[in-house]
């Protein structure tokens, strides 16, 4: 163990550093994912020493989990998908003058999150992956309906459309292959449509390209007129992590759970999280509007979800992402088997992916505070210099997803999409969440059904999806008590 | 004209016409499409592949490898049928090919495609919990034929075609639960969700401790497990075993298809990717020409025969 680390924090750092930072880079770029320069690299790691390519690898998820937040904060265009959530209270807080403590918080939270996930993933990998298999398709539905009860607190003020949008982004997830019997559906004979709508083109159309074209009209940086006076220097402050410590382990344990879940990943962790955060918060309705716990939940969670993601990885060879599955070709080409025999056949890869997880935590941390300052003045940028590229990385972005023009020609639609709900003052937080979890809720229940021969009741009688169920069932209550309160406060004023 | 130029322009005109119309394939460089994403068997293979055709020069032009992973390979599979059938364009994909088309879920069969080269076998284990009451493949007959089985799977996948020629053999039918890939069969069978499933060989090794092998769904025992026989042994004729192999759109010229499984076939030769064989838990299955179609005919044949029964333990 100690020889592992050891070469982690010596030769290895070069790799651990040359991951995080091309992992931020690639990350902060919408178009571009994590995903995708993983993929890209991968190859190049066969002429690599297994150790060495696996800290390369890592060290490019972790980066690009954080990097995400850079244009969610600055341009409300999230870098990847796991800082879809990044942009509701990161962005605000930038437009209103405080980019740098904006970006400082979401830092201070991507380095939190990814260490309380570490000391996890360092002390409880084991057991922790035990519990984690016992979680099946009821207990994911149920831990999903709680993060889909987000869309009724989202949607606070405007129910209606709030539930309208939802329900478009339920539809739009539909078509394509059915989760369960392996069916095409709602595809109309059109094969383009057998993959159907896919994650990275509905994206980056209804949240990157739509807020273009919106910021096309009026490219002129928009804190213009604001004094830049705290915005130049990051401010991540040591008090923060006191003020706020409820909300960094409320978020870090959470992002951690769902991370270590089979088949679970950041973005799931992130929206649980804000959802979370938002439930319990004296003061909700500031969520959306640039609250800090907004952010810290957000940033919080992805980045232990990405940490949490490599438990099952290590421990029992079970990818739970696109990512992961990638990292375990990697180990499966050089020969490491991962699962329960890697620590005792190959303690040094695990504890080399360990340390380099720690490693590239604080060189993430250390780079984006460099960073920032410059990244900081970005607002103050005319966009017009910054959306043409971003244009031309989208289109890739989308093409590269099945290497086709289909996926562009989605992505430009849901740009007017998005554009189109923005200007009618429908909100997209509600489309995009039911859309991202709309396919695990139906493959979870689905898969349930089959496995409990039809019956539902599994979901009240086993302890878990029961709690999850009620814990959904007051968030979703609270927020009608909410909405129908202020209409008759309406009413009376 | 001189004597001279009139035998040397004879001797090309000749050349030309009894040369193969295609004698300098290839002249640009050429696309293997991999229908699955990046770091999974396929990929592997197909990146193995092409490094030692790079490397040891086994083809005039490089092969490039392009991703176009959707819809159980079908969005990559299609990219191919509707190429131009040139040998520019080629496809590596296993069974999942014959399971969509059989199960009536695409428009084209293997007979639209031109097989170029099998390349790797990886045979899948009848794997149970080890905290499992069966403890040999007669009792998991047993629990079978009793009604009460679950079997971890992914619905009309290239394992539940044979998962079904298994229930026809044993005479019952049993549950299958809708879980996906083979790590996530694992997790179903970890987490007590399930009661066996098929797994690939690297879980002999990443399972040891959770699982019990019952019988190897292959044509030998594996040396990794050399107790547990094979189902041929007990006396079911099934093998759930993911062939890897090349295709050609329909209409690629016999000798571009030679120069491409030549090509191939040379690359799987090297060490470089012998070893990388061996480090995925497969092995080499190299068939061609007529044997391979003929192999590929039967196999097919044989998908179609079961699809009722696939369809039958489908849940809607």
């Amino acid at each position: 163990m100690v020889e592992a680390f050891q070469h982690v924090f010596t030769n290895g750092l070069l790799w651990v550093l040359i991951g995080t930072a091309s992992g931020i880079f690639i990350g902060s770029i919408p178009g571009l994912s994590g995903a995708m320069i993983i993929s890209l690299a991968l190859p190049m790691t066969y002429f690599m020493d297994g150790p060495d390519a696996l800290l390369l690898l890592v060290s490019m998820y972790i980066g690009a989990t954080t990097g995400g937040l850079i244009s969610a904060t600055l341009m409300r265009m999230p870098g990847t998908e796991s800082a879809i959530m990044t942009t509701l209270d990161g962005y605000p807080m930038a437009a209103r003058g405080e980019p740098g403590r904006a970006l400082g918080l979401g830092i201070l939270a991507s380095f939190v999150g990814g260490t309380l996930a570490w000391i996890v993933l360092a002390l409880l990998s084991p057991p922790l992956s035990k519990i984690a298999v016992r979680f099946g398709p009821y207990e994911i539905f149920a831990m999903t309906v709680v993060a889909l009860s987000l869309i009724a607190a989202v949607s606070r003020g405007s129910l209606v459309s709030g539930l309208l949008s939802a329900a478009f982004g339920a539809l739009v997830s539909l078509p394509g292959v059915d989760p369960v019997s392996g069916e095409l559906r709602m595809t109309f004979g059109w094969h383009a449509l057998d993959n159907g709508l896919t994650l990275l083109p509905v994206i980056l159309g209804a949240l990157v390209l739509s807020q273009l074209l919106e910021d096309s009209g009026d490219p002129t940086p928009i804190t213009r007129d604001r004094t830049p006076s705290r915005a130049g220097g990051v401010s991540i402050r040591g008090r923060d992590l006191l003020a706020y410590a409820w909300s960094f382990v409320r978020s870090g344990l959470t992002g951690t759970w769902i991370g270590i879940l089979p088949g679970v990943g950041g973005t799931t962790a992130s929206i649980a999280a804000y959802s979370l955060e938002k439930a319990v918060s004296k003061h909700p309705e500031r969520f959306g509007e640039g609250a800090e716990e907004g952010i810290i939940a957000a940033e919080t969670a992805n980045n232990a979800g990405t940490v949490g993601s490599l438990v099952p990885l290590i421990t029992l060879g079970i990818p739970g992402s696109v990512i992961t599955a990638v990292l375990l070709g990697a180990m499966v080409i050089h020969n490491l088997n991962p699962g329960p025999l890697l620590f005792a056949h190959n303690p040094e890869i695990a504890y080399t992916v360990i340390g380099g997880a720690l490693a590239s935590n604080v060189a993430m941390l250390v780079i984006m505070l460099l960073a920032t300052p410059l990244l900081a003045r970005l607002m103050y940028v005319n966009k017009a210099w910054l959306l043409p590229p971003i244009v031309v990385f989208c289109v890739i972005g989308a093409f590269s997803v099945s290497n086709r023009y289909f996926d562009v020609g989605v992505m430009v639609a849901f740009a007017a999409i998005g554009f189109l709900m923005n200007r009618a003052r429908i909100p997209t937080g509600p489309f995009i969440i039911a859309y991202v979890l709309t396919p695990m809720a139906e493959e979870s229940l689905r898969s349930g059904l089959v496995l409990y021969g039809g019956s539902f009741l599994p979901l009240l009688t086993r302890p878990a999806p029961a709690l999850f169920l009620g814990i959904a069932a007051v968030s979703v209550g609270a927020a009608l008590w909410g909405e129908v309160r202020s209409r008759r406060q309406g009413q009376l004023s | 004209m001189r004597p001279i130029t009139r035998i040397l322009t004879t001797a090309a005109l000749l050349a030309a016409a009894s040369a193969p119309a295609y004698a300098d394939f290839p002249e640009k460089p050429v696309r293997l499409i991999v229908p699955f994403g990046a770091g999974g068997g396929t990929d592997s293979l197909a990146r193995a592949v092409q490094a030692a055709i790079d490397k040891h020069d086994l083809l005039s032009q490089p092969l490039v490898v392009v991703n176009a992973d959707g819809a159980a390979g079908t969005i990559g599979t299609r990219q191919a049928l509707t190429a131009e059938p040139d040998g520019y364009t080629i496809l590596q994909i296993h069974q999942e090919m014959f399971s969509v088309s059989a199960a009536g879920r695409v428009d084209y069969t293997p007979a639209d495609f031109e097989p170029i080269l099998q390349a790797t076998s990886s045979c899948t284990f009848v794997a149970v919990p080890k905290e499992s009451d069966m403890q040999t493949f007669d009792d998991l007959v047993a629990r079978a034929k009793e009604g009460n089985l679950k079997q971890a799977d992914a619905i009309a996948s290239a394992t539940h075609f044979p998962s079904a020629q298994l229930m026809e053999a044993i005479g019952a039918r049993w549950t299958i639960v809708p879980t996906g890939g083979t790590s996530a069969r694992f997790a179903s069978l970890e987490g007590g969700f399930s009661d066996f499933a098929l797994l690939s060989t690297p879980w002999v090794e990443r399972g040891s401790e959770d699982l019990r092998a019952l019988a190897i769904a292959g044509p030998d025992r594996f040396e990794t497990l050399p107790d547990v026989p094979t189902l041929h042994e007990l006396g079911y004729d099934v093998e759930a075993c993911l062939l890897r192999r090349y295709w050609a759109p329909e209409g690629t010229p016999e000798d571009v298809v030679a120069t491409l499984a030549d090509a191939i076939e040379a690359a799987l030769n090297t060490e470089e990717v012998q070893e990388q064989i061996d480090a995925s838990g497969e092995t080499l299955a190299i068939l061609r020409g007529d044997e391979l179609q003929q192999k590929i005919d039967e196999e097919y044949q044989s998908f179609v025969d079961i699809a009722d029964v696939v369809r039958g333990t489908s849940q809607d």
